[in-house]
């Protein structure tokens, strides 16, 4: 049972295209794990084909529906689809069949596979400290995605954000603040927060997180390190 | 060059309420209401597009489109839906064309009040209808109606060629999806109907909070960037957007009256 749900104006983003893509990832990677936050991005991509549609009409070129259907022939019917993500179904986000594991035993959603390249078993970890390792997945500048695995009882550094850090646990479980995060549940945390999450103690907790401005280290080691890990 | 846009209305707060934007006049576009404002309708548009017409150096203001009166007949979603279905059943050009000649001028002016030029507007939209026709074998009128689904195609061909980025999305054949629960009653509802709910819905958001959730679709801003331009914290922004949203959200849940 999912108890951490993302705030309703991240999920509008999501909806409306304004997400980058690693945060976009986040969202994805709960959506798939939780059918609530589903229905409420369902409502909202449907409030923007509204607003499409009562969009005041521009004027297209007079030959504008005769160059789409030329459009359409010169592809052919035969051809394979364009690099672009398809609405719902996409399928450049597939990873290759041979990579997605069986139906029972996956654990990663999906999208999250494509960047992975696989399972979680195809994850290339990278010690970050101590019983912490990391998969670095989007660094596009603007934000950042990463795999994060924390070994039973371990925690991560004291950190606290510039931005936001969205976390989410796919396996295990952490608690923070007080709080305790299981498979699905997503936490936000922005400036305000500084927080040394503790795995669970019954399994290795495997999270996705996405930060949109560099973490600062409370601690000293955190510090020293931070220029070499490049988080 | 500060528009009259979101980061306006964000930067005042949620109760001054002044420009009528997506009023209910707009949004009853095609009822008898929305010609008694039109002059008045007209003049505010002219006045808060005046900066995108600038950019875009396109020549048609949403005060001079064609929406007033009657609504075509091809506007009533249901019929969207019914000739998305028939395209799929038979590629057929004559239901492309009215499906086309429906979405393509709207998808133009969606991508237009995004930022694209005119000509990469145009191309833009005519893309967008192209896959629509490539695609249609995905069309589920259970998941989506044909507005939602149009929608979602060219959103995704602008990300793809604004940012060249991807927009990761959730796989309805992926072996973890957790599946929807026999509750929500909301999603049991005719895909035809949840047009005009949340059509519904808009019309009850005061006119601040409806035109905070109309830009947050036509404005590609991430929270941070208005934040840091307005020189408001993030959370303010984030919770005038939270709360106009949670407003909508609980319209939609609510009977219509």
């Amino acid at each position: 049972m999912i108890t951490h749900h993302p705030a309703e104006e991240l999920l509008a983003a999501y909806a409306a295209g304004s997400l980058d893509e690693a945060t976009s990832l986040a969202m994805a990677t709960h959506l798939t794990l939780c059918p609530a936050c589903r229905a409420v991005h369902d409502d909202f991509e449907a409030l923007g084909g509204v607003l499409v549609c009562e969009n005041a009409a521009d004027t297209l070129k007079p030959d504008a529906l005769a160059a789409t259907l030329g459009m359409i022939r010169a592809a052919g019917s035969g051809v394979a689809d364009s690099g672009v993500a398809d609405s719902g179904v996409a399928t450049v986000m597939r990873p290759q069949p041979s990579t997605v594991a069986t139906a029972g035993s996956s654990l990663l959603p999906l999208p999250l596979q494509y960047y992975v390249g696989g399972d979680l078993a195809a994850a290339k970890w990278r010690p970050l400290g101590p019983g912490i390792h990391h998969m670095p997945l989007i660094a596009d500048g603007a934000a950042s995605a990463r795999l994060l695995r924390i070994a039973p009882g371990r925690s991560v550094f004291e950190h606290s954000h510039e931005g936001n850090e969205i976390t989410i646990v796919l396996r295990g479980s952490y608690s923070a603040g007080g709080e305790n995060f299981r498979r699905g549940d997503l936490e936000m945390a922005d400036g305000t927060v500084s927080h040394r999450p503790v795995a669970g103690s019954e399994d290795i907790c495997v999270c996705l997180a996405v930060t949109d401005a560099p973490l600062r280290f409370g601690n000293f080691l955190g510090r020293v390190m931070q220029p070499f890990i490049g988080i | 060059m500060m528009r009259n846009g979101i980061m306006d209305i964000l930067a005042r707060s949620a109760a001054t309420g002044e420009i009528d934007y997506l009023g209910r006049a707009d949004r009853g576009a095609w009822t008898t209401a929305r010609k008694a404002v039109h002059a008045r309708h007209a003049q505010t548009k002219i006045k808060t597009c005046r900066s995108n017409d600038h950019r875009s150096g396109a020549s048609v203001t949403e005060a001079d489109a064609p929406v007033a009166g009657a609504p075509p007949r091809s506007q009533d979603p249901e019929r969207m839906t019914t000739l998305l279905l028939r395209l799929k059943e038979n590629q057929d050009e004559t239901v492309f064309a009215e499906l086309f000649h429906f979405f393509a001028p709207r998808v133009k002016s969606y991508m237009r009040k995004l930022g694209a030029p005119e000509d990469q507007a145009e191309e833009l939209a005519q893309e967008s209808m192209a896959m629509v026709w490539r695609k249609i074998h995905l069309f589920d009128a259970e998941r989506a109606g044909a507005s939602t689904w149009i929608f979602s195609i060219a959103r995704n061909l602008r990300i793809d060629a604004f940012r060249r980025q991807r927009r990761p999305e959730v796989l309805m054949n992926d072996p973890t999806l957790v599946p929807d629960g026999p509750e929500s009653p909301e999603r049991e509802m005719d895909r035809g109907q949840q047009a005009a709910a949340v059509r519904a819905a808009l019309a009850t958001l005061p006119a601040e909070q409806a035109r905070i959730v109309h830009l947050s679709f036509f404005e590609d801003k991430p929270h941070a960037v208005i934040a840091e331009q307005l020189g408001i914290p993030l959370g303010t922004v984030k919770s005038r957007m939270r709360l106009a949203f949670q407003r909508f959200r609980k319209a939609l849940g609510e009977p219509e009256s």
